[in-house]
């Protein structure tokens, strides 16, 4: 009947979306990837060049480079972030533990251009940072190597993307049940050891799952090394960026295609050591 | 003076307030070493309260915990020669079997062929011998339940603290477990304190039982003293299938007094107790000793009767209860085996006596 078939197509309308917005671009992207560059677009064609291009140039190098600052960002981000999930889940009374981590998405709010903007004032060379350290005496010089260095890049990635590893963090701890940290309250196990036997494996699917949302967006997202970073500290995303800048279509989507079978690889690894189904399903 | 060394558990004046509300009153009590002990009582009395400031889970507001004399009420549980078996099934779930029941041990550092030896042993123990790699989804409830019952009990602590440990499985594995349990403590050979709210939970495994309601500890004793001369009305209540009756006591004479029930008066034996006349008591006889009789019956002293209006007949199976009402409106019970032979006369709205054995009744002062 007529109701029948309005729900089914509420169904259908987000799997139309996401075959025309979504499939068909990448696949679009891995075709056009392989066609023969022109003046200012590309023609059908079948060749390497594109893919010869990016590991025979720079770019290879710097792509490396982005996934070793991205790794950077991910490992800074559990080191300060996690910390705040477990905080929050052991020691925040429960009915307010969803407000304090509601603190933490106030600041994806703001506009990401203006955040990561906003930082070069502190951390430029007559940045807050500097000028704090100077007065207090323990530099001479003011510091280069925090602002358009990979070093500003990976604060830029952390400060962006911290929120990912809370969230994915906190809700990993909302899964573990209360009764395991009376078990090794029983049993005694220190900070130290309730942390690595217990709680990190208990929520590494959602670690996995934060992490692979940092790594993703330190790669892809162009803003931050376009607004942080400097000679050596681009990311893929930015690398692709030039590439268009530079009218070399096939280039920027051979990069994409790359990024595409890196992102399905850690996907894959990660699936293999955490089974990611159970992301979203609390442990029992 | 008792041996304070044969006392595993001495609890002094405990208490436990959560702001304006108390879980525990200053409660005291002591338990032997290597009984098995229960803690009996409806939801929300304070049991629990009491087993996790045993555990040192939770911190006395009042009192103190001494665990073998040694005065314990401050320390972290680990710090306690005490183990706990929580009610979920609380497994590591992402532990196989042999590595929960072997984490405590590997916190305490003990060699890992020596950690080996010591879990299988604790697993044929509790009858699971050979599951040393199932994980514990893989478990049913019982088996995930023994699985802690090994994990607490390999550590060599001497007080093991059960708190509703088969109140998650259903009737017929509580009944196999509970024998269960009952056979590895004999077996260990440690003190077992074991909270329920299932009074044939605890009569099974109990050597002695503590009610505890509203916060107080209503009185303790061995499982037959509970179940056949329970001392506080609130027990009668609770354990068991009483009938309750309120009177005033219109005498006493030696070990017994005279209740006034205002349509009757009969007589109870109160050794020891302290009522004189004027006083509100209540006595309690049990389901199973009350009888249809003629009234006749009663005249020699040896039984007691009351007036009655036949209700119904209930069939249970083993037993089959006949339902009647007294005259100031209280429904009483009387259980009888099924394959007894019955009076099949009694009729709804007719008029019986009730009897009971003198002795069989038990007063109540409070």
């Amino acid at each position: 009947m007529g109701e029948n078939g309005i729900q089914k197509w509420v169904f259908y309308i987000p799997v139309i979306f996401f075959v025309l917005f979504f499939a068909a671009p990448i696949v679009l992207t891995i075709v056009f990837s392989f066609f023969e560059r022109t003046q200012f677009w590309m023609e059908p064609g079948f060749t390497l060049f594109a893919y010869e291009n990016f590991f025979t140039s720079a770019r290879a190098e710097n792509y490396v480079f982005s996934m070793l600052h991205s790794a950077a960002a991910v490992v800074v981000s559990f080191i300060i972030g996690f910390p705040i999930a477990v905080f929050v889940r052991r020691r925040v009374a429960k009915a307010a533990q969803h407000r304090v981590i509601l603190l933490f998405i106030l600041p994806f709010m703001i506009s990401e251009l203006v955040r990561v903007f906003a930082m070069r004032p502190v951390l430029g060379r007559n940045g807050v940072v500097n000028n704090f350290l100077i007065d207090i005496g323990i530099i001479n010089e003011p510091i280069t190597v925090i602002l358009f260095s990979p070093l500003g890049v990976v604060i830029g990635d952390v400060m962006s993307f911290l929120p990912f590893m809370i969230f994915a963090g906190f809700l990993a701890m909302e899964a573990v049940q209360n009764y395991v940290f009376e078990v090794c309250d029983d049993l005694g196990a220190g900070p130290v050891s309730l942390f690595g036997d217990i709680i990190v494996p208990l929520a590494a699917p959602g670690i996995f799952a934060g992490s692979v949302f940092i790594f993703v967006n330190s790669m892809g997202v162009a803003l931050v090394p376009t607004l942080l970073g400097g000679p050596g500290a681009v990311n893929a995303g930015l690398i692709a960026n030039q590439a268009i800048v530079a009218l070399d279509f096939p280039l920027a989507m051979a990069i994409s295609t790359i990024m595409i079978l890196t992102l399905v690889l850690l996907l894959y690894i990660g699936h293999r050591l955490f089974d990611l189904t159970k992301v979203l399903e609390p442990i029992s | 003076m008792s041996n304070r060394s044969d006392i595993a558990v001495e609890v002094v004046d405990l208490g436990k307030k959560y702001g304006a509300v108390n879980a525990l009153n200053a409660v005291s009590f002591s338990i032997e070493s290597g009984q098995y002990y229960a803690l009996l009582g409806p939801s929300g009395g304070g049991k629990t309260t009491l087993l996790r400031l045993i555990g040192g889970f939770i911190q006395p507001t009042a009192g103190q915990v001494f665990l073998h004399g040694q005065d314990v009420s401050h320390l972290p549980p680990n710090k306690r020669p005490t183990s706990m078996v929580f009610q979920s099934y609380a497994l590591f779930p992402h532990m196989n079997v042999a590595r929960n029941v072997a984490y405590g041990l590997k916190l305490r550092k003990v060699p890992r062929n020596e950690i080996n030896d010591k879990v299988d042993w604790m697993l044929s123990m509790v009858g699971l011998e050979g599951y040393n790699a199932r994980m514990p989804h893989e478990l049913s409830g019982g088996q995930q339940q023994r699985v802690q019952l090994a994990r607490s009990l390999v550590l060599d602590a001497d007080i093991l603290l059960l708190d509703e440990p088969l109140a998650a499985l259903d009737a017929k594995l509580r009944k196999d477990m509970c024998l269960e349990l009952k056979r590895i403590q004999e077996k260990v050979g440690i003190t077992f304190i074991h909270v329920t709210h299932n009074q044939e939970e605890a009569l099974t495994v109990a050597d002695r039982i503590a009610i505890i309601a509203d916060g107080d500890l209503i009185e303790q004793g061995s499982a037959r003293d509970i179940y056949e001369t329970p001392q506080k009305r609130f027990t009668a209540e609770f354990i068991g299938d009483n009938n309750l009756v309120d009177g005033i006591v219109a005498g006493a004479s030696g070990e017994r007094v005279t209740v006034d029930l205002d349509y009757a008066k009969v007589e109870v034996a109160a050794p020891g107790a302290t009522a004189a006349a004027g006083d509100a008591v209540s006595f309690s006889v049990r389901s199973e000793l009350l009888r249809v009789i003629d009234p006749a019956q009663a005249d020699n002293g040896a039984w007691q009767a009351v007036p009655a209006t036949y209700l119904e007949t209930i069939y249970l199976g083993l037993t089959t209860s006949h339902l009647m009402r007294l005259p100031d409106g209280r429904e009483i019970v009387a259980r009888v085996m099924s394959d007894e032979p019955a009076d099949t006369s009694l009729e709804a709205g007719q008029p019986v006596t009730v009897g009971w054995q003198t002795d069989r009744a038990r007063l109540h002062v409070s």
